[in-house]
């Protein structure tokens, strides 16, 4: 008798279950395994300050001139406390970065961000892997990067011998004061051009802030640069400047004097690269200037960063 | 399932106020780690200066004299953050005189926070007491530790600040309104406690909406003679338009003189308020209109995921069932159906209201899930009800009935619980930093681009490393911890006492560097200026950093 109840009871223990009240139990049900599941694997993952000791003596021992560190995930970045002091960066869209300045690339990754697509995408066809060592939960990774070109002269570092004025007609304003880092042009604290470190198309760069000025053209002058064989420049908005919309800026290379590069960058959010190719100027060491131009200068958060490649 | 009329038992009371009170014990002895925000800062320097005017007055009265309420003295003491008004702050001046100074029981900064700490205790007793006489004492445990166990709004019941202060007076008005649809005496006490919520945050000139609703809606009820019998509906109303506006005006000195002018400035104030930036999704929100997601998709990765999800169902259970009813074709499976109180509808209208509110696109860009706290307290009664639902549905109500069978409900409530409690013990004493399952945590809402800081406050885990390396009378550069959340910590021995505040990184030989989308420029302008990337220890929490110390390098001393 009792038998013969069960499959009945259990056919109607199963359509209660299908009900509304059945699939939000079961709803809160996969809510709670997924909690419990995720409070149990945040610890499992997380890496000891032992594995943090181990993979950065590693990259410290083996790290060259040249090389680059990239912490990764971008945010996780206590990497910083032990290799800080080198070149290290903590990308958050590494495919859309330029590795060439660098030899080798170290990847040191947390969470297996390692395996993301992103750091994937943009290893891929850029790198050759070298090597790959597992620290706990550090997972580290050494790349050698295909078409190296080594940086032969950096304009940001030696922005403070460079020749600054803003010129309007046959007028001509000298920015002579080196402060801070910075040549000032005006009273205002935004009147300057200076060696900056600032967010420009979702990543801190190291760049030249010109801000330019609407009544004039803001010039900045290199004498003897050795010109390799390219000149690679970026250039772009910061946040507020991008938030502000607006007219473009207009950044112009000329060298020995001579019209050389010319481009309009209008307030968006990225940072834009150009490889403009110098064999032909190559040998003799030239002067180069850069010249910054906008009709409307209100936040006009404009910066580039440009180097000479070999 | 409401059951209207029916009061909470002594025992019930005392039960609510057992647990109320255990929080307030767990709040007292996590506060001395959470550090101070900004606004706690300026909020204490009001608070004494408020209370310096209670001793001009009763010095004054002690000599016969009333100097104390001339303008001009008003005025010094009362012209300090004139943009909120003064009950909390007040309360955190006697707080601070009696428990601090006259007593010596506490920090100087927890005798100042004491009284928001009390408020969130009562905000749990009134939802417990609330949920026992609607539903029954299933809901009201499980709504009162929901509501315990929501990390944010645990770490913000530690602060000298408003925002659970008013969520606790909401839940007061509009508890005392719905006991006042049966009652003469809770109508009139609704207009006190609808004073007091005006003198504590603004918030509260939104409540009049979510209660005329309320009672329009349910007006056509009482006209068809299916309600309780009680008090006329215009009654708690007048309650509310006199004794509130008198409450707000007697308890604000800084009125007294000049009442509109000065009302003028307030209202003004929060009319144009400024922006405070705040990442979402990897961007940063500077300018309304906030996207019309925000405040749920916060709410929905900011409270714990089954507590989201209970609360989730049960609005939209509620609003069908309501929808229906409206139409006038009640469901039969609505067991509120007889509800004359319409005690759902007042829960979902105090829930959702504030939640509406920040949406509209005027509203300025804050950013904080605790600007709409005040919908928390409901929605967890809510949650509780669902959760109540669910559990009698799966245990039945033959099990119910049987010892087990309570136990069983017990345990399935703790253990929906529970992960709020591991969510607690994962942040704090960084509890804004708190982030659900549902987006991976912390590290989760880190990958997502979402904010995970505010007001300074983190810095507060560095202190002791400062402490111990900083040189005597050694500079910190401290964004955007500001001045007075920096003389609180000097006050209260956590900093040393020769440690100089440096208001510029420039006259700095160290920073303590929030890591904080909108400031990262704090960062790289150490990174720029100190030509290091490197700092010298951080706070952290599950690798994602929330505060970091530089130290000037050597060769640059």
């Amino acid at each position: 008798m009792g038998r013969a109840l069960m499959p009945a009871s259990g056919m109607l223990s199963w359509r209660r279950w299908r009900s509304t009240d059945g699939a939000l139990f079961v709803l809160l049900g996969l809510a709670l395994v997924y909690s419990y599941w995720t409070y149990l694997w945040l610890p499992l993952t997380r890496p000891s300050p032992q594995d943090y000791a181990q993979a950065t003596e590693y990259v410290s021992s083996q790290f060259q001139p040249g090389d680059l560190i990239d912490a990764n995930p971008s945010w996780a970045a206590r990497a910083r406390e032990y290799l800080g002091d080198r070149p290290l960066v903590a990308w958050r869209r590494l495919d859309g970065e330029d590795l060439t300045p660098y030899s080798r690339l170290w990847l040191f990754s947390l969470f297996g961000a390692e395996a993301r697509k992103p750091v994937r995408d943009g290893l891929a066809g850029r790198t050759d892997l070298l090597e790959e060592r597992r620290f706990g939960g550090i997972d580290v990774r050494l790349y050698r990067v295909r078409d190296h070109r080594p940086v032969v002269y950096d304009f940001r570092e030696r922005l403070e011998r460079a020749a600054v004025w803003i010129e309007a007609g046959t007028r001509r304003h000298e920015c002579r004061i080196w402060e801070g880092g910075r040549w000032r042009c005006g009273q205002e604290a935004w009147n300057c051009v200076g060696r900056e470190i600032l967010e420009v198309g979702d990543e801190p760069r190291l760049v030249i802030w010109p801000h330019p000025a609407e009544w004039g053209t803001l010039a900045v002058e290199f004498r003897e640069v050795p010109l390799g064989n390219a000149l690679a420049i970026g250039a772009g908005f910061t946040p507020a400047g991008v938030r502000k919309g607006g007219l473009p800026v207009n950044l112009s290379l000329e060298v020995e004097g001579q019209p050389f590069w010319n481009r309009f960058y209008e307030p968006r959010s990225g940072f834009f690269r150009d490889l403009v190719g110098t064999g032909p100027l190559g040998g003799q060491p030239r002067t180069v200037t850069f010249r910054v131009r906008t009709s409307d200068d209100r936040l006009r958060h404009f910066v580039f960063a440009a180097d000479v490649r070999d | 399932m409401a059951r209207a009329g029916r009061s909470a038992t002594r025992l019930e009371h005392l039960f609510a106020a057992a647990l109320a009170a255990a929080y307030l014990v767990i709040l007292l002895a996590t506060a001395w780690e959470v550090g101070l925000t900004r606004d706690e800062g300026y909020y204490f320097r009001a608070a004494d200066l408020y209370l310096g005017w209670f001793g001009t007055l009763w010095e004054g009265l002690r000599g016969g004299h009333l100097g104390a309420l001339r303008d001009d003295v008003i005025a010094r003491h009362w012209s300090y953050n004139w943009e909120h008004p003064a009950l909390l702050k007040t309360l955190f001046g006697f707080s601070w005189k009696l428990f601090h100074e006259t007593l010596g029981w506490t920090s100087q900064s927890t005798a100042y926070r004491l009284p928001a700490m009390l408020l969130a205790a009562g905000m749990i007793y009134l939802v417990g007491v609330f949920a026992v006489e609607a539903y029954g004492q299933g809901v009201a445990l499980f709504s009162m530790l929901a509501l315990a166990t929501t990390p944010r709004l645990f770490h913000d019941a530690h602060l000298a600040c408003f925002d659970v202060g008013i969520a606790t007076l909401q839940l007061a008005v509009v508890y005392a309104y719905w006991r006042g649809l049966t009652s003469v005496r809770w109508s009139l006490l609704t207009g006190i406690v609808f004073g007091l919520a005006l003198a504590t945050k603004h918030n509260a000139f939104f409540v009049p909406a979510i209660l005329g609703a309320h009672a329009l809606l349910r007006g056509g009820e009482r006209s068809e003679g299916r309600g309780p019998p009680g008090p006329p509906a215009p009654l708690v109303f007048l309650a509310m338009a006199v004794l509130g506006p008198l409450i707000f005006f007697l308890h604000w000195p800084y009125l007294w003189h000049q009442p509109l002018a000065r009302l003028g400035f307030y209202l003004r104030f929060h009319l144009h308020h400024e922006h405070y930036p705040v990442e979402y999704f990897g961007q940063v929100l500077t300018q309304p209109p906030f996207p019309p997601s925000f405040v749920f998709v916060m709410t929905w990765v900011t409270v714990p995921l089954a507590t989201v999800v209970l609360m989730t169902v049960a609005v939209f259970r509620g609003l069908r069932y309501e929808l229906a009813g409206a139409q006038g074709s009640l469901l039969t499976s609505d067991s509120e159906r007889q509800d004359g109180q319409r005690t759902r509808l007042l829960l979902l209208l105090a829930g959702l209201v504030p939640m509406l509110v920040m949406t509209l696109p005027g509203v300025p860009i804050f950013g904080g899930v605790k600007h709409w706290f005040t919908a928390m307290p409901t929605l967890a009664i809510l949650a509780g009800a669902e959760f109540d639902r669910l559990a009698r549905w799966a245990l039945g109500p033959r099990r119910l009935a049987l010892r087990w069978g309570r136990a069983a409900y017990g345990g399935l409530a703790l253990l929906t619980l529970l992960p709020g409690l591991l969510g607690i013990r994962l942040v704090h004493p960084y509890g804004i930093a708190f982030y659900n399952e549902l987006v991976g945590s912390l590290r989760g809402a880190a990958e997502l681009g979402m904010q995970r800081n505010f007001w300074g406050y983190a810095s507060r885990g560095n202190l002791a490393y400062l402490n111990e390396h900083v040189e005597p009378a050694g500079r910190v550069f401290f964004p955007p911890t500001n001045l007075d959340s920096y003389r609180a910590y000097l006050r209260d021995g956590l900093l040393r006492g020769d440690i100089q505040y440096s208001a510029t990184l420039n006259a700095a030989d160290w920073a303590t560097i929030a890591c904080e989308g909108p400031l990262a420029d704090d960062e790289y302008r150490v990174w720029n200026d100190w030509e290091t990337g490197r700092p010298v220890t951080g706070v952290y929490l599950d690798e994602v950093p929330m505060n970091l110390v530089y130290r000037l390098p050597r060769e640059r001393r």
